[in-house]
């Protein structure tokens, strides 16, 4: 094969360079699209990125909370469960517990949630637990979850003082917001935003 | 194969270039900084009409509040509220949330109230809303109550205007006194207190004092003389204000907290006479209330003569009247711009020149019309430059010399220059004949025109240097009228030429030189690095004035910048393709220029929180100190002012300085020129200085101030403030 020549070599850079501008130019004015932001953010490297840098924006917690982070332990709760009785974290020592908070009125949580169920399927065997922390009146909970029955326990976090998110490190009290915690009762991770199944099975195999 | 990779390895530096220019921070912001709730939905209430409230929310692009999560109830018992009303929002249906309306930029709702309490005249409600981010990361925030204060209106207008002279007869809709959220306004004649005397016969001096967060319209404001006997007033001359953009007007002048503006009189008999000011005017609380047209009316006595007239009024004699004469400032002029050579600012351009000269030694013709051409480069940008000033001072906008380097675009500019320069030095680019080119073609135009750049760039790159005698010739200039003042600015240009122009023309100077070889490429690469480091100095300046994302913005230019100029190297000897890709580069380099242009400027609180014995300007401070009669030691300074810095290094910051004041009990009062700011335009105004530095002491006895010259030294300084504090 001929190597090409240089001058039609530059020819092909100085397109790219004008359509690479034009690109920027737009994106400038009008943004990036949603849908190529998204796209470049659920990549590995852009979800890192995505997250530190929510991290680091994030406002202090209020004064007199201790927030926890990723190698601190996970405290030993109890919580009421929304069908049945109160559940302690305890129960699950000695598995990955992936705590997921959630409301009612929050789509994206409602929308993860079926990628939390298949996780919970498919990663049981790998000593995976899902647990799933409502934020919201017990009632609005029992009435959802009537209508879309849970794969994993639901726990009622409203109650709670200091406020479980608060605690966790969502200092922005945003969700839907997740905490992974190792075999020994420490956290590995946190992650804010809905969670797909390619993270799910990055983070849990 | 090797030398296709090599290219692909370009191709793919010049993809991530493109891309890391094609991401904007303002979406990075958008998605990466999750705003607070309160940014996200910003929610203002007003009451248009008696009966009703009025609720908007502002939604930040990609966030969107739900409809059916929206809720407002009474906080006490002073009114009754009806149901909310609010618009119809967009329908989606959710597999799992079934139908909801949401709702996307803004919403105007309706809220009945029914009032309970007769002499109630404020209330609050709680209004609650929930809502999400819809772009990645996709979250939902908790849901928020904010608790808004709303005045209630007067029963009649008539009830209102029974306080001052204010009447309200302009009250409009969009300009009632609208509540605001948490906060709670003054009255508008305790908010805006406006005075007038007479500072001269034919003079004026109108006065708005007003508390912390309000702010007064220039473009709002007029004035008139009632029944005056045919006399009239003159254009007001404004100080230069603060531009704001906001909701009533969109972008305007305005001013904080104390404005002061003379007015001429004329026509009418001359002496001894009252006249009726009538000032129209209408301002603002920040973020909140807007008070409607305010009207107030005052005497003024005007003085019998001269004589009778003073300045007491500003709480501040000023100095003496400025007692250099013309042939006086002519000579400090001189000297000044033979000093501005030594300056640091200056040092890399003079090496510059230095350079050129030793390589253009082909006859005494050909210096001479080198030298020439550098002193026309000098005298005509002096001559801009003076222009410029005296026209926009005229204007009331520009306030003295280094005012351009408030402009960060300017030190941009200024950076890049000097980068490119340095480059060129290192050897990465050549341009032309001129400057660094081979020493045959000296004496064509090309040489001759660089050497009109150079002293144009001479000029530029002096801008940040007052020289010590410089500050004094030009305030005499400032209060010349306009021909004088050029003659100085070009007086000044002449003594920074000088020294040139003697090597030019006596060429016996020039043999002192030593001799070209091969030791001036040496040198010329050795100069660079004073370039680079001016540029680096530059960028510290501008991380003053705009913070990080300036500062990241300069330097992914000036990475673009080298960038371009090696490929315009290369291109040099390459196709029409390669030369236009190498244009294509350079414009790209400028684009971090507009950008940097478009960034905000970063809260000044920083700045001055730095030492916490160092009292931030303002002159309500300087005015209470000195009541207290407490020696102040004010300091006015700007990052980008070289003496201003030395002075900083050599005595300021100094334990021996900072003894002195603890000894003396003196405080130290400091103003950050770096940005523009008209309170201390106004302090340079009174104090008869066209730029920084300016070092003054207010003795404890309440007496004038003392005005320090430019350059301090320790005993110096020791002195005036011993004095003072005795």
């Amino acid at each position: 094969m001929r190597a090409p020549r240089p001058s039609s070599l530059a020819w092909v850079v100085l397109a790219l360079v004008a359509g690479l501008t034009l690109l920027g130019w737009n994106y400038w004015h009008h943004g990036v699209p949603p849908k190529v932001f998204n796209a470049m953010m659920s990549t590995r490297l852009g979800n890192r990125i995505e997250q530190y840098a929510l991290k680091v924006t994030s406002p202090p917690a209020p004064k007199g909370i201790k927030t926890l982070g990723p190698g601190d332990r996970m405290p030993d709760w109890t919580l009421p469960a929304a069908q049945g009785k109160p559940q302690s974290f305890a129960q699950w020592n000695g598995k990955r517990v992936l705590v997921n908070f959630w409301a009612t009125w929050c789509a994206p949580c409602l929308q993860e949630m079926p990628a939390l169920a298949q996780a919970q399927r498919l990663y049981a065997n790998h000593g995976v637990q899902v647990v799933g922390i409502a934020l919201d009146d017990a009632a609005t909970v029992q009435r959802f979850l009537k209508a879309h029955p849970p794969a994993y326990p639901m726990l009622i976090g409203s109650d709670m003082d200091p406020d479980p998110l608060l605690v966790l490190g969502d200092t922005r009290r945003a969700m839907p917001y997740s905490v992974l915690i190792d075999r020994h009762g420490r956290i590995e991770r946190t992650h804010l935003g809905p969670l797909g199944a390619a993270q799910l099975a990055h983070w849990l195999r | 194969m090797p030398r296709i990779l090599h290219r692909l390895s370009l191709l793919a530096l010049l993809v991530l270039l493109a891309l890391a220019g094609s991401v904007s921070p303002t979406a990075a912001q958008d998605s990466n900084n999750l705003l607070p709730v309160t940014e996200a939905y910003k929610l203002n209430a007003d009451i248009p009409a008696p009966g009703t409230i009025h609720l908007h929310w502002t939604i930040a692009p990609d966030y969107y509040l739900y409809r059916g999560r929206i809720s407002a109830k009474a906080a006490g018992d002073t009114v009754k509220l009806g149901t909310l009303n609010l618009p119809d929002g967009l329908k989606e249906h959710d597999q799992y949330l079934g139908d909801v309306e949401i709702y996307h930029h803004s919403i105007d709702a309706t809220l009945p109230y029914h009032r309970l309490k007769k002499n109630a005249t404020s209330f609050r409600i709680a209004v609650k809303y929930q809502g999400c981010h819809e772009v990645d990361p996709k979250i939902c925030y908790p849901p928020h109550t904010t608790t808004l204060n709303l005045e209630l209106p007067a029963p009649g207008p008539a009830a209102r205007s029974g306080t001052g002279k204010d009447t309200f007869a302009d009250r409009g809709p969009d300009m009632g006194l609208t509540g605001a959220a948490g906060g709670s306004a003054l009255p508008a004649d305790q908010a805006f207190r406006f005075n007038a005397i007479a500072t001269a016969p034919r003079t004026l001096l109108l006065r708005w004092t007003m508390p912390k967060g309000y702010y007064l319209y220039r473009d709002r404001t007029s004035l008139a003389l009632d029944d005056a006997g045919g006399a009239t007033l003159g254009k007001p001359k404004w100080p230069t204000g603060t531009a704001l953009h906001d909701q009533n007007f969109g972008d305007s002048i305005v001013y904080f907290n104390q404005v002061e503006v003379p007015v001429s009189i004329s026509g009418g008999s001359s002496n001894g006479q009252h006249v009726q000011l009538q000032a129209r005017f209408q301002g603002c609380l920040e973020n909140g209330v807007c008070y409607p047209m305010m009207t107030r009316t005052v005497d003024v006595a005007l003085p019998q003569s001269a004589a009778n007239a003073s300045l007491t009024t500003a709480g501040d004699t000023p100095p003496p009247a400025l007692t250099t004469t013309l042939l006086g400032a002519l000579l400090l002029a001189l000297g000044g711009g033979l000093l501005l050579n030594l300056m640091p600012c200056v040092l890399p351009v003079l090496s510059l020149k230095a350079v050129s000269l030793l390589e253009g030694r082909e006859g005494p013709r050909v210096a001479r019309h080198r030298s020439l051409a550098y002193t026309a480069g000098v005298l005509v940008s002096f001559g801009v430059v003076g222009l410029a000033v005296i026209g926009l001072r005229a204007a009331g906008m520009a306030s003295g010399w280094g005012f351009q380097l408030q402009q960060p675009v300017f030190v941009a500019v200024l950076a890049y220059l000097l980068l490119a320069m340095g480059l060129s030095y290192s050897g990465v680019v050549h341009f032309g004949a001129g400057l660094a080119g081979s020493g045959q073609r000296l004496a064509s135009k090309s040489g001759l025109a660089g050497d009109f750049f150079t002293g144009v760039l001479a000029v530029v790159v002096a801008s940040p240097c007052t020289a010590p005698a410089m500050g004094t010739a030009l305030a005499f200039a400032f209060a010349q009228p306009w021909p004088y003042a050029l003659l100085i600015f070009l007086v000044l240009g002449f003594g920074l030429a000088l020294p040139f122009l003697l090597i030019g023309f006596f060429p016996v100077l020039g043999r002192w030189l030593p001799k070209p070889g091969a030791w001036m490429e040496t040198l010329k690469q050795v100069l660079a690095f004073p370039l680079y480091l001016t540029a680096a100095w530059l960028a510290w300046v501008l991380a003053n004035q705009r913070g990080p994302d300036g500062v990241g913005l300069l330097l992914l230019g000036a990475v673009l910048l080298a960038l371009a100029l090696w490929w315009t190297e290369r291109s040099r000897s390459r196709g029409l393709a390669s030369k236009v890709l190498a244009g294509i580069l350079l414009l790209l380099a400028l684009l971090p220029l507009a950008l940097i242009h478009t960034l905000p400027t970063p809260a000044t609180a920083a700045a001055h929180g730095r030492d916490s014995d160092v009292v931030a300007f303002t002159p309500a401070k300087l005015q209470q100190l000195r009541k207290q009669g407490t020696p102040v030691f004010v300091d006015m300074t700007a990052d980008w002012c070289i003496t201003c810095k030395a002075n900083e290094h050599t005595v300021l910051d100094t334990t021996t300085f900072r003894n002195l004041l603890k000894r003396t009990g003196t405080v130290y009062m400091k103003g950050d020129w770096t940005n523009e700011n008209p309170d201390i335009t106004a302090f340079l105004q009174r104090w008869h200085s066209p730029g920084v530095p300016v070092y003054v002491v207010y003795s404890k006895d309440g007496g004038p101030g003392h005005k320090l010259p430019s350059v301090l030294t320790d005993g110096i300084v020791r002195n005036a403030i011993e004095h003072a504090a005795r």
